[in-house]
């Protein structure tokens, strides 16, 4: 008896974390899409109305208009091939790094490791990046942006597939080997569906990357030809104001397709994840 | 089999992004860097501008001008890196502050190489006004002005009327108008300020004691460069603004108000009156949450401080002539006569502003007219940047730290000095 | 098996290669070109002469750099050290559970981490507003006095780090929880039937086990934390009076607002080499080995 009420009351506090959780993750979300359907008039007014306020879809109009459509394409094929690219190059890098001993190993290993600040905190070098990107004529193409997200992304990208290689039997390829199979078949095609879920992962984390960058992209590409999701959003903080309908008009579009590729791969997340981590 | 399909799509929308960039070649290609967008149908001075270009093209045959919209924040920048390696674009949009770094690094053509040479007496005479000669160096223009900008202090007119007050005139005004009208609005119960002003440090306006500054001494600096601040002016004008937040008709919390705080409380009904820059009262009229056209602009006593984006042709351009030709046609009378009518922009050229006819809907074109004839920009013969907020940390300080305004405004000074090698 | 791994020696530049000259062309050959333009006076981009180690004398002798590099370091440990804890706790917490309410903390933990991080800021900033934010008109409903969030000096501090745990936790969650999933299970029976107490389980097996996801994600948020330079521009903008005047803030204006490429070159590569220091001093600490 006493056992059921504990139980009661720990489900009931838990169900109170999880609402808390809630609110503080989704309160900004919430109010970014509620300011998005608010008139010009509303979204100042004083108090703040979080219901009962007019509902329109204008800002929406007004940002499909001005080519917000055009950015959302351009982020989702930058990501897409940053994706891909992130993929085969991490895969065979990590294939060589967990099943090949060679002598620079370690050498070329520490240089991934030196990418994940270099990477991360690579807003921090924008200028003198831009200096040599145009320099050597790789700045504004459509193959710039791609590139970068697939550089930026690489290090981790490396790291969490090593561990995810190493999770899998080496006895597997060996067996594999004695039947006559080839590397080459053996690389792509006995190894790859074992990795799902690191690709799953890893997938994500190059998407999230992707598509939320905005300064090196702004300076990176001209113009409407190769602007991407988060240049949308910026136009609206513009010289002329910061204009809040359409900006979280655009910033609530620009959710969709993150939406889309959790629905999508987020199952597989934490399992990819874990192959990643067994190695303490 | 599904997988197929998405990379086939992936490669084939790949495919179709190079085909359509192979596609865009043309004989001329003018390419231009701003913040405007021309494809953008929303925004006045956008529209004007695509106007502009569809006749500049028709006028030019195999001509195109292209325009790259740019983050302003960063675009004189990577001009300036573009420059270098020699890929930058034909025509540039530079910010006051940035432009005099930009002409020492040679990064523009005179534009008596291109078209002023030709241009008559009484052409030069309507377009010769301080911005034009804040593009000059050693005899040489090198600049169109073509956005010009001024700080202005906003009032909401129904308010002044209703207490039966004048629009402000000295700085003694301006304290007993924002005195008069603190208080509780009616309308929405928020508690409105007489005054309002902004002091973060991102704040991209010069703020009140500024103009204050240059009211009272003619200038922010000496005449080597250095900053000239740290003096009884300086200590009156912090004192003058601290009075204004410890006497409570600006808010407390404006030591890291931004500026685009300031519009949307503003726009909220926060403010009577406040600082603002001339070009963003559309925005703030279509956004306020009372009737926006009671907001009404008025110069700041002595010279209010003025602004403007410098447009120029790039000294390594391969189309000098024609992206030359361009700006020319972008300041043309009939140009500027767009850039009011459908940009609600203030006029550039004399003749506009002669042939500009004020009603009540335009009412402060007049205002921002007045300012530009009057207006304080520094000298062009030296760069100085970064003067806007550089006296910000010394209201922050007072108010939050208690600290001596004499000490902060030497604080500040060096800063500055710093900051500008002097 | 050390042996037959050796085997297709000679192919292992055709694995790695590709990977590693993306990352050279586009990480290492920056740093390189950072470091040298480091060297001269780049004022306007305009080759000033080689100065050597003059721009780096420059900024280590400068009071501000100085004051600002430790409040950096401090925000950072501060919210690094509070994303991981809070990571861990909910990571223990849902590693328990399984099925729907499992994914939806997940999903609900991860959402700030996947919403743009400008965005986000300027909502925050927005919602902390001291009239018309949220924030304080809950307060107000409460009947407490607002509080004006990012105009003072503590709670402006406050607000930087709460944004920044905020955006990461749900980020520490994910990568600790797999580490937890991958834990073998006859272990941790095996503890329980030798009469651990939950807490003996925790430090004693588990962390131990899931050291290298903890370190892996603490890794990551500090370099991120560092080097963040859009939440404190949009939500504070490092104020009031430099309360939360960041490094990376310095660092923009430096280029973007005095055009000094070299010193600004010069700060990036200190701010990059005290990360990698970070990163060095973490691994020594856990003792961890690739």
């Amino acid at each position: 008896m006493r056992q059921t009420t504990k139980k009661k009351i720990i489900g009931v506090v838990e169900i109170l974390v999880l609402i808390v959780i809630a609110i503080v993750s989704l309160t900004p979300i919430y109010w970014g899409i509620v300011t998005s359907l608010k008139p010009l008039n509303e979204i100042n007014a004083y108090p703040p109305k979080l219901f009962g306020f007019t509902v329109t879809l204008a800002h929406y109009r007004r940002v499909f208009a001005s080519g917000l459509l055009r950015s959302l394409l351009n982020s989702v094929l930058y990501s897409a091939a940053a994706i891909i690219l992130g993929l085969v190059l991490g895969y065979l890098a990590s294939y060589g790094f967990s099943r090949r001993v060679f002598r620079t190993r370690e050498f070329w290993f520490y240089l991934v490791v030196i990418g994940i600040p270099l990477s991360t905190g690579s807003s921090v070098l924008l200028i003198p990046n831009y200096l040599l990107m145009m320099k050597l004529h790789l700045a504004n193409h459509w193959y710039t942006m791609p590139l970068l997200y697939t550089a930026y992304n690489l290090p981790l990208c490396i790291w969490l597939l090593i561990a995810g290689i190493r999770a899998v039997p080496y006895e597997i390829e060996e067996s594999a080997a004695i039947d006559g199979c080839s590397q080459f078949y053996v690389v792509t095609r006995l190894i790859p569906p074992m990795l799902k879920p690191s690709f799953a992962a890893a997938s994500i984390f190059i998407f999230i990357g992707s598509w939320n960058e905005y300064i090196t992209t702004s300076v990176m590409v001209n113009g409407e030809k190769f602007k991407n999701i988060q240049m949308a959003i910026y136009d609206y903080l513009g010289v002329f104001g910061q204009e809040w309908g359409p900006l979280t008009a655009a910033a609530t579009v620009a959710i969709v397709p993150i939406l889309i590729v959790f629905t999508v791969l987020g199952k597989q997340l934490v399992s990819g994840l874990t192959a990643g981590a067994v190695k303490g | 089999m599904k997988k197929k399909l998405v990379v086939a799509l992936m490669t084939a929308a790949l495919g179709m992004g190079c085909m359509t960039m192979t596609a865009m070649a043309e004989d001329t290609t003018i390419r231009m860097w701003t913040f405007l967008d021309p494809t953008n149908t929303e925004n006045g001075r956008s529209v004007a501008l695509s106007q502009m270009i569809d006749e500049f093209e028709a006028e030019n045959e195999g001509v195109k001008v292209v325009v790259e919209p740019q983050d302003w924040n960063t675009m004189t920048a990577k001009f300036l890196a573009a420059t270098t390696s020699g890929d930058a674009p034909d025509i540039i949009w530079c910010a006051r502050d940035e432009l005099c770094g930009v002409l020492n690094a040679g990064a523009l053509e005179p534009l008596e190489n291109l078209f002023l040479g030709d241009w008559s007496e009484d052409e030069i005479a309507d377009v010769d006004d301080a911005y034009f000669k804040f593009g000059e160096k050693d005899g040489k223009h090198y600049t169109l002005t073509l956005n010009k900008n001024c700080i202005v202090l906003y009032y909401r007119e129904d308010l002044l009327k209703d207490a039966g007050l004048e629009v402000p005139k000295t700085w003694d005004d301006i304290v007993a108008c924002a005195t008069a009208l603190t208080g509780e609005d009616e309308a929405t119960g928020q508690m409105r300020y007489g005054l309002g002003q902004s002091f973060a440090t991102e704040s991209n306006d010069p703020q009140l004691l500024l103009n204050y500054i240059v009211d009272k001494q003619g200038s922010l600096f000496n005449e080597d460069g250095t900053a000239n601040w740290a003096n009884d002016t300086g200590v009156e004008a912090v004192n003058w603004t601290v009075d204004c937040i410890n006497n409570g008709v600006t808010p407390k919390e404006s030591v890291n108000t931004s500026i685009e705080d300031l519009y949307t409380e503003f726009a909220s009904g926060k403010y009577a009156m406040s600082i603002g820059s001339g070009v963003r009262l559309s925005t703030v009229r279509d956004a306020a949450t009372f009737d926006g056209s009671t907001i009404q602009i008025t110069t700041i006593p002595g010279n209010t401080i003025i602004d403007g984006w410098f447009a120029g042709v790039w000294s390594g351009s391969d189309n000098k002539e024609m992206a030359g030709k361009f700006l020319e046609k972008m300041y043309s009378p009939e140009s500027d006569q767009k850039w009011v009518e459908l940009g609600g922009q203030a006029p550039c050229r004399k003749s506009t502003v002669e042939n500009l006819e004020i009603n009540d809907s335009n009412r402060y074109l007049q205002t921002m007219i007045q300012a530009f004839d009057e207006g304080w920009m520094p000298s062009n013969e030296m760069p100085f940047v970064g003067w806007k907020y550089d006296l910000n940390p010394a209201v922050q300080k007072v108010v939050t730290d208690g600290a001596d305004p004499m000490d902060v405004l030497k604080e500040c000074e060096d800063n500055f000095n710093t900051a500008n090698d002097r | 098996m050390k042996k037959s791994l050796t085997k297709h020696r000679n192919l292992s530049g055709f694995y790695i290669a590709p990977a590693m000259a993306v990352l050279i062309l586009c990480l290492i050959l920056p740093l390189f070109y950072t470091v040298y333009c480091s060297l001269f006076k780049l004022d306007y981009l305009v080759n000033g002469g080689f100065v050597g180690m003059k721009n780096y004398v420059t900024l280590l002798t400068d009071r501000k750099v100085q004051d600002s590099l430790l409040l950096t370091l401090g925000i950072t440990l501060i919210s690094t050290l509070l994303s991981v804890l809070l990571g861990l706790a909910m990571a223990l917490w849902i590693d328990r559970k399984t099925g729907f309410f499992a994914y939806l903390i997940e999903m609900l933990g991860l959402v700030p981490w996947v919403i743009s991080m400008v965005v986000a800021g300027l909502l925050w900033r927005w919602l902390f507003h001291g009239d018309l934010g949220l924030f304080n008109m809950i307060l107000r409903m409460l009947g407490l006095d607002p509080i004006y969030v990012v105009q003072n000096k503590v709670p402006a501090i406050i607000a930087l780090i709460f944004v920044m745990v905020w955006r990461l936790v749900g980020y520490a969650m994910i990568m600790i929880l797999a580490g937890l999933k991958g834990l073998d299970g006859g272990l941790i029976e095996a503890a329980k039937v030798d009469g651990a107490s939950p807490f003996q389980l925790l430090i004693y097996i588990k962390l131990p086990l899931i050291k290298s996801s903890v370190l892996l994600s603490t890794i990551v948020l500090t370099i991120s934390n560092f080097t963040n330079n859009t939440v404190p521009k949009v939500l504070t903008g490092g104020g009031p009076s430099n309360a939360t005047n960041v490094i990376t803030l310095y660092q923009y204006n430096l280029g973007f607002q005095y055009y000094k490429f070299g010193t600004s070159a010069a700060l990036s590569v200190l701010i990059m080499l005290i990360t990698s220091l970070i990163i060095v001093l973490y691994i020594k600490v856990s003792n961890y080995r690739i």
